[in-house]
């Protein structure tokens, strides 16, 4: 039952920055790009161990490069969305449009 | 906190070392930590608010803070079978730990103060448990520590409870008793270092029997210990060293043993070293022979000995001390000139050097910290009784579908021992930093070598068992009392108001027994206070500003004769007060205010019906100018002249002002003469020449019983006393410390090979002689704080809640007319009948701990009622003060919505 389980809002969100941000996507860019686009603050904590969690369920991988001095000396990571991912995004986003059709009059109204 | 502190520009190190544990291992961790380091990096550069320590602080206790309750949710995840939904015990347990901790976030406020309150309570016992262990439970560090005893002797017709042994007396008990595997002896001295290895240096010794060390079965770090004959009056003269002597002045050297080397001008050889952290008797650095010709010797005369044994298996305390007593009774008869009215005992030999009174303040300060404990549980059981009667709908409907009595117990234990372990563990880390302060106070003080209070396993355990009783003791009582509810009568109607759990009583019990508690410690803490008010403000009747002073002891082998020490005595006051900056320089065995001897004295002419009625008077053997060193004016007749300090000029002696009041006939002291010794003296009748003021004796352990000791004091002159050793005493004209060095190269100039030791200002000297009032008024006055503010926590508490459950009540009453002052007046009115229920019984109980504690009080009498009316005003108006509060919210409930409500 659990591959018929969408992805989260947060974890959706996490996909997209990592594409967002393109080749060569690294956490600190990713994190600001969400807070960015998203308007609202990301605690480490929850960032880190979501990426920690779309890893193990192979939605996303990483490797890990030399970096300058500037992180004294402690690697970088560079994410990228598995196709895996990328399927996942694509069968959440199908969802929600489905959900969304016909609603957009409605929704304007309440507004 | 020390060394945090990276440098420039590297976040701190503690941080990244919290992180590195609890972060994953590999490039996975170590990228979070660099992602934050540049971070840190970009906002330092940026210079922005607040400061880029605190942000990586937050963000590092933010990120463990995340991953350890991940790990955590892991770990209980994987308890439960996969997939399942069925309860068994272990996931209902579970799913108690997961409520708990829900309840805990739900409330913070309670469970804040909750965890605070028990961390205070279990803190200040661990610390004060360690202090007691180390001090008094653990004991020496040798094999079969607790049948280790110090033998001593007593003359109980002279009130003298335990006196030290002579070598015969040693020697005759070693041949005839059978209670111990052996006896040996051994006394406290000096030993100087003097070679090619570096300066001269003096070091604690002791001078011990052969059988000494064989006997302790502490095996040596290298070589040997002594060996039988080894203190034979022609043997070779050898030395064991301490660990720490051979670390730091032989450099480790590991070929030491079997070298000679110079100690106390003689060559002695090395035969051994012991172990790091031995250094038995007391705080020894090295161990010499006692190498003493018995034969030769008068019987009684030579050093006095300490003796030690260790009890046979099986051979009781009370066996021994009936042999003791029989030995000395054989002793008495066949020696009566000596022996006569000496009696032997025992005592376990940590106590030897832990005095009494310490002993009974270390227990009085562990009973008040489990005291304050008790107050937190009070404390806490009333908070959580308080949640539970909010609580009530959510245990009726528990109950109603079905939840035994036990479940519902369990769910509230549980909370209980999460909030309980979140106490402890806050109360741990308060425990350490308190052992850390306590031996900071306690540093400078020549203690015994196994007194080491440390964080270890007893200690841990107790600090457990602690907080166990006080998950049970505070989580049981709500538990039981909540789950004992009538059903029907909750979910029928909660908007009543009033609480149907029969918390009133309960709560009331337990805050007036807090305030008991309390206000003892408070009367406690006063006296403390008041003792170390009363140690500051001590009459010393001398100057001791501007005067420095510090240790010598002349060797026999360099100085044989009395003239050779006189010699040398004399000329270095010469030198020195030659030196610019010196205005006089005296020598005594004791400096005013730091203690002295005590000896029996018989005054001319009066009559002393039996050997016990003669008086006792503190005395200190004194050389020239000795008073006017402490810029001190004699009141009648004047200080010792030439003739009267040689070996063998007039016997004269000088008193003060007490003595001569007490003892000696009013208008003519000077010209009396008294006596050294009892019936059978065979001192000489010294003439009193002088009359001083009275300067302050001192010199009980840590100042504790200072004001005990009489204050009838005579000062002896140095010509009649043989005394290798003295402490030198310089008046300066400026700061006295500048003068040390200066002090040291003329002692070096006359003896390059004889150090002076313990050099210091005299103003330190007696300030760090009363340590045991700073420690102990520092500890106790912690624990009245903290009691009190405990206890009016908890008052405020139960007033405050009380007065929420009784909302409408109070409604009605004002809608019927009631003023606000009366309303006030109402609450007010039960709040201090606990307060004062409290109180009585408080006062009562501190009055009864106004016994022990006298022991260590200075100048306090404890039936002073002026320390009972201020704690009683203290607690009092701190009382009223937290019921006012809630009586003040009571007012203002608005009688229209609470007849709504209704």
């Amino acid at each position: 039952m659990t591959s018929k389980r969408f992805l989260g809002e947060f974890e959706q969100m996490v996909l997209l920055a990592i594409l967002q941000c393109g080749k060569d996507a690294n956490a600190l860019e990713i994190r600001r790009e969400l807070e960015a686009s998203a308007d609202r603050s990301v605690t480490k904590g929850a960032f880190y161990t979501t990426l920690d969690r779309l890893e193990k369920k192979g939605h996303l991988t990483w490797t890990a490069r030399k970096a300058g001095d500037s992180r004294g000396g402690l690697p970088q990571r560079h994410f990228k969305v598995t196709p895996q991912g990328i399927g996942e995004l694509q069968r959440a986003k199908e969802a929600l449009t489905r959900l969304w059709r016909g609603l957009d009059r409605v929704l304007e109204t309440r507004l | 906190m020390t060394d945090d502190r990276a440098p420039d520009g590297l976040p701190p190190r503690r941080a990244d070392a919290l992180l590195r544990r609890v972060l994953p291992e590999g490039e996975k961790g170590r990228s979070i930590i660099g992602d934050l380091h540049q971070e840190f990096g970009e906002l330092r550069r940026a210079g922005g608010s607040p400061g880029p320590r605190l942000w990586y602080w937050r963000n590092a206790l933010g990120l463990s803070a995340h991953y350890l309750l991940a790990r955590v949710g892991a770990r209980i995840e994987g308890l439960r079978a996969p997939g399942s939904t069925k309860v068994t015990p272990t996931t209902a347990l579970l799913a108690d730990f997961r409520f708990a901790a829900r309840m805990l976030v739900k409330t913070p406020l309670l469970s804040l103060t909750a965890i605070v309150t028990l961390g205070i309570g279990v803190g200040l016992s661990t610390q004060t448990f360690s202090a007691v262990y180390g001090s008094i439970l653990r004991g020496l560090p040798v094999p079969g520590h607790d049948r280790l005893m110090a033998l001593d002797q007593n003359r109980l017709e002279l009130d003298i409870p335990s006196d030290e042994m002579s070598i015969h007396d040693f020697l005759e008990l070693r041949r005839l008793q059978t209670s111990f595997e052996d006896v040996a002896a051994f006394y406290q001295g000096t030993a100087n270092l003097a070679g090619d290895e570096g300066l001269p240096e003096r070091f604690a010794g002791a001078y011990v029997t052969a059988n000494a060390l064989t006997h302790l079965g502490v095996p040596p770090f290298m070589g040997r210990v002594f060996l039988p004959g080894e203190d034979d009056p022609d043997a070779q003269a050898v030395v064991v060293l301490g660990y720490h002597v051979w670390r730091d002045r032989f450099g480790r050297d590991e070929s030491i043993v079997g070298k000679t080397i110079r100690v106390n001008g003689e060559t002695t050889e090395v035969v051994g070293v012991m172990p790091e952290g031995f250094k038995f008797p007391f705080n020894e650095d090295l161990w010499l022979t006692h190498r003493m010709d018995v034969a030769a010797l008068p019987r009684g005369g030579g050093e006095d000995l300490d003796v030690f044994g260790r009890l046979r298996e099986g051979v009781s305390v009370e066996a021994a001390r009936d042999e003791l007593g029989a030995i000395a009774a054989g002793l008495a008869e066949r020696f009566p000139e000596t022996n006569t009215g000496v009696g032997m005992g025992l005592q376990p030999y940590g106590h030897r050097f832990m005095p009494r009174q310490v002993r009974a303040v270390l227990m009085v300060m562990l009973l008040s910290t489990l005291g304050v404990l008790l107050i937190a549980c009070a404390n806490v059981a009333n908070l959580l009784l308080a949640r539970a009667s909010r609580r009530e709908k959510e245990v009726a409907i528990r109950t109603a579908i079905g939840a035994s009595r036990f479940r519902v117990i369990r769910q509230l234990m549980v909370e209980a021992m999460v909030l309980a372990a979140l106490g402890g563990s806050l109360g741990f880390a308060l425990g350490i930093w308190g052992l850390r302060v306590y031996n900071s106070f306690s540093a400078g003080i020549n203690r015994p070598y196994w007194i080491d209070p440390t964080m270890e396993a007893p200690v841990l355990l107790f600090g457990i068992a602690v907080t166990a009783i006080a998950c049970v003791v505070a989580g049981s009582v709500p538990a039981f009392r909540a789950s004992g509810v009538r059903i029907g009568e909750i979910l029928k109607d909660q908007a009543r108001g009033s609480s149907s759990l029969r918390i009133g009583r309960l709560s009331t019990t337990l805050v007036v027994s807090e305030l008991a508690v309390s206000c003892a410690l408070l009367v406690g803490a006063g006296f403390m206070v008041q003792s170390v008010i009363n140690v500051g403000r001590v009459e010393l009747g001398f100057d001791p500003t501007n005067v420095i002073s510090g240790r010598l002891s002349l060797f026999e082998a360099s100085y044989p004769t009395r003239e050779d020490q006189d010699q040398f005595f004399t000329s270095l006051k010469e030198r020195l007060e030659a030196e610019p900056g010196i205005i006089s320089v005296s020598l005594g065995t004791h400096l005013p205010g730091l203690g002295s001897f005590t000896y029996f004295l018989g005054v001319e002419g009066v009559p002393y019906p039996a050997d016990s009625d003669y008086p006792t008077a503190a005395a200190t053997v004194v050389g020239e100018d000795y008073f006017r060193t402490f810029n001190v004016e004699f009141v009648e007749g004047r200080d010792f002249n030439q003739d009267e300090l040689r070996l063998d000029g007039d016997p004269a002696v000088i008193v003060n002002q007490s003595f001569a009041r007490r003892f000696l006939p009013e208008g003519r002291a000077l010209g009396s003469r008294i006596r050294r010794g009892v019936s059978n003296s065979g001192e000489p009748w010294m003439r009193v020449v002088g009359v001083v003021p009275d300067m302050h004796v001192g010199g009980g352990v840590g100042g504790l019983g200072d004001d005990r000791i009489p204050p009838q004091r005579i000062y002896l002159s140095k010509g009649r006393y043989d005394h290798r050793g003295y402490v030198l005493a310089a008046r300066t004209q400026g700061p006295p410390e500048a003068m040390a060095a200066r002090i040291r190269e003329v002692v070096a100039e006359l003896d390059p090979n004889l150090p002076v030791y313990g050099m210091t200002s005299h103003d330190e000297a007696i300030k760090q002689a009363t340590w045991a009032f700073k420690l102990f008024g520092v500890q106790f006055t912690v624990f009245g704080v903290l009691a009190l503010f405990l206890a009016a926590v908890g008052l405020y508490g139960v007033m405050a809640f009380s007065v929420s459950q009784r909302r409408r009540e109070m409604g009605l009453r004002m809608a019927l007319g009631a003023q606000r002052k009366s309303i006030v007046g109402l609450v007010m009115a039960r709040g201090a009948k606990q307060v004062g229920t409290g109180m009585a019984l408080g006062l009562a109980m501190g009055a009864a701990m106004g016994g022990p504690l006298s022991h260590v009080l200075y100048g306090v009498e404890t039936r002073d009622l002026g320390v009972y009316l201020m704690i009683a005003a203290t607690l009092g108006l701190t009382g009223l003060l937290a019921c006012f509060f809630p009586a003040r919210t009571a007012t203002r409930a608005d009688p229209m919505e609470t007849m709504r409500i209704s």
